[in-house]
């Protein structure tokens, strides 16, 4: 289907659009066409085969549930657009396939000021993909089992708020951006794969990380090649390596909470970035003053990180008796570690939220006391009863 | 005497020959569930632009783009490098870094924006240029004056990462522009031959 005229497209009952042909099955080439409700099917990939492609500016793509061989939804020189409500899914239904075969589910080249909110992308190469694009808005997304779930390369001025991301490889991979807001988004579970974190920053400038959470994670938040960055009131909990700094200078990185990780943090040609006050679980901590912040400070020691650089296998050894021995014992040039002069005594972000969830979800103690407590008078009493009845 | 010469200058030749034909430092293949760029961390996908150096201790590195090759050597210097593959923008064979003939444009779409792409011989990289209407000519020795750029045109400011493993940056010159406009009206071609 293609539309070069600007029209809007409504799918008033089940419409399916099957596509056979490599090229899209819808390709929209007139400004300010609204698309929404119908699904579609793309049976061939390779190359940059994709379900839907946009080269128009003000285009609305919404409700579309697409299943592809290819990529989801592609925009180039696409600007002023909105992408919203979206399901995009790779097709199984033609065999197993390998990561390098599946396309992006969401991908933008030379795009702007686009709007892309809320859509579950499953099983992709790239959950949503932006390339040498600026001012998007990328909110409340959904993106599990893909590559990256969101993939930023040479992005400007851009949010992205509110996106969940799970069981990918990446969460975030934030690659040569300035200017970009990441806040409240929430990465768990990315640690099937080796090379897994959170949230990923690689020559990143100008940006702020807040208030997300990274929990499960084989590294929570990968710093390297960033400078001028904040990054704060972040949770940070059970992931293998809470936050690591490679060359990553001049970041102010404070009130974050790192909870139950098997490390903390690691930082390597590290020096001069700024901690303060982030609550670190496993700190010796001392408050003498009362003022919630810690006398003693907490520095990261940089030897795990060393020893697996070259080695990588080397991590199956930490946490043992052996590694944690030797790790004292490479304590001597600690005025070259990266230190938290002043950590802070209690959680930053307490997760007051999710606990009254399952507080609301399960009965309160009392109740369920009562009832276990009557269903076993009960059962007593009826074996009283039939006991009784038998010896008469 | 002369017998004597004769068989050391034999020995030699055999030592030379047998010498050069030990392949010491094969690549290795791309496992793209494991592999990563030593440099920028992303996944090393099997395609043309994968590179890869093997160290004199055997170990491989492997590099999701040409650039990234380069950023570690400047990083690294060269002297631990055993041997240096890319790979032919054709048939995805592994050739040696010094061998292969470069294709440069800024309109060239690869994993890290470098715009470069190698070939094993001349006249397919000739060719590549012909089809795709822009491109410039490089050999390996051409490349130690390359300026490594990447071409981000939506940046408000180009960035440009500098041996010393410190970015600075270059605001848009002239040239720059002008390989913006140019690049878009390769968009379409560029596209269909990107990997990522």
């Amino acid at each position: 289907m293609h539309i070069d005229k600007r029209l809007v497209i409504e799918a008033l009952e089940q419409v399916v659009l099957v596509n056979d042909h490599p090229a899209p099955a819808i390709f929209i080439q007139a400004d300010g066409v609204v698309i929404q409700g119908i699904r579609i099917i793309q049976k061939q990939g390779g190359d940059e085969s994709t379900a839907v492609s946009v080269q128009a500016d003000g285009v609305m793509l919404k409700e579309l549930e697409i299943r592809t061989h290819g990529y989801g939804i592609q925009l180039r020189d696409a600007h002023g657009g909105a992408l919203e409500g979206n399901y995009i899914a790779w097709d199984r239904s033609q065999g197993p396939s390998t990561l390098g075969e599946k396309g992006n589910g969401i991908d933008l080249y030379k795009s702007s000021n686009n709007l892309i909110e809320q859509n579950v992308i499953v099983n992709m190469r790239d959950g949503i993909y932006l390339d040498n694009s600026k001012d998007l808005m990328i909110a409340d997304n959904r993106i599990f089992g893909s590559r990256y779930g969101i993939h930023c390369m040479y992005v400007d001025g851009t949010e992205i708020v509110g996106n969940i991301g799970e069981n990918n490889i990446t969460g975030a991979m934030i690659m040569g951006v300035r200017d970009v807001i990441v806040s409240s988004n929430s990465f768990a579970e990315q640690r099937s794969n080796v090379n897994s974190q959170g949230i990923l920053l690689y020559d990143v400038r100008d940006s702020l990380v807040e208030k997300n959470v990274l929990e499960g994670n084989r590294v929570g938040i990968y710093l390297e090649r960033s400078r001028q960055n904040e990054l704060s009131y972040n949770s940070i909990s059970r992931n293998f390596v809470g936050m690591q700094f490679v060359s990553a200078e001049d970041n102010l990185i404070h009130y974050n909470d790192f909870v139950g990780n098997v490390i903390e943090a690691e930082a390597t040609k590290s020096e001069s970035n700024q901690l303060h006050q982030n609550f670190w679980d496993m700190a010796a901590l001392l408050d003498l003053n009362d003022d919630g912040v810690s006398e003693l400070s907490y520095a990261i020691n940089p030897f795990y990180r060393n020893l697996i650089t070259r080695i990588p296998a080397f991590q199956l050894f930490f946490q043992s008796p052996g590694i944690h021995f030797l790790s004292t014992m490479a304590e001597q040039d600690r005025q070259g570690w990266t230190i938290d002069p002043s950590p802070g005594m209690k959680l930053n972000m307490p997760r007051m939220d999710l606990d009254a969830d399952a507080d609301n979800n399960s009965l309160p103690e009392g109740t369920f006391l009562i009832i276990v407590a009557s269903m076993l008078l009960l059962v007593s009493g009826l074996t009283i009863i039939y006991s009784r009845g038998s010896k008469e | 005497m002369k017998k004597g010469i004769i068989a050391i200058s034999l020995m030699l030749v055999l030592i030379a020959v047998t010498g050069c034909g030990k392949q010491a430092y094969q690549p290795q293949a791309i496992n793209e569930d494991v592999d990563v760029c030593v440099i920028c961390n992303m996944q090393v996908k099997d395609d043309a632009y994968a590179t890869q150096i093997v160290t004199k201790e055997g170990k491989s590195l492997k590099f999701d783009d040409l650039g990234c090759m380069n950023e570690w050597k400047a990083q690294n210097g060269t002297e631990d490098i055993g041997m240096e593959y890319v790979r032919d923008y054709n048939d995805k064979e592994w050739i040696e870094y010094k061998k292969a003939t470069y294709v440069y444009d800024a309109s060239i779409r690869t994993p890290m924006a470098y715009g470069l792409v190698s070939f094993k011989d001349k006249q397919a990289a000739e060719q590549f240029i012909e089809e795709q209407g822009v491109g410039q000519l490089l050999s390996s020795e051409e490349l130690a004056n390359h300026t490594w750029e990447q071409s981000m045109d939506m940046m408000d400011m180009d960035m440009h990462m500098h041996e010393d493993g410190e970015t600075h940056e270059e605001p848009h010159t002239h040239e720059q522009s002008h390989t913006h406009e140019e690049s878009h009206a390769h968009d379409e071609h560029s596209e269909d031959q990107s990997g990522h």
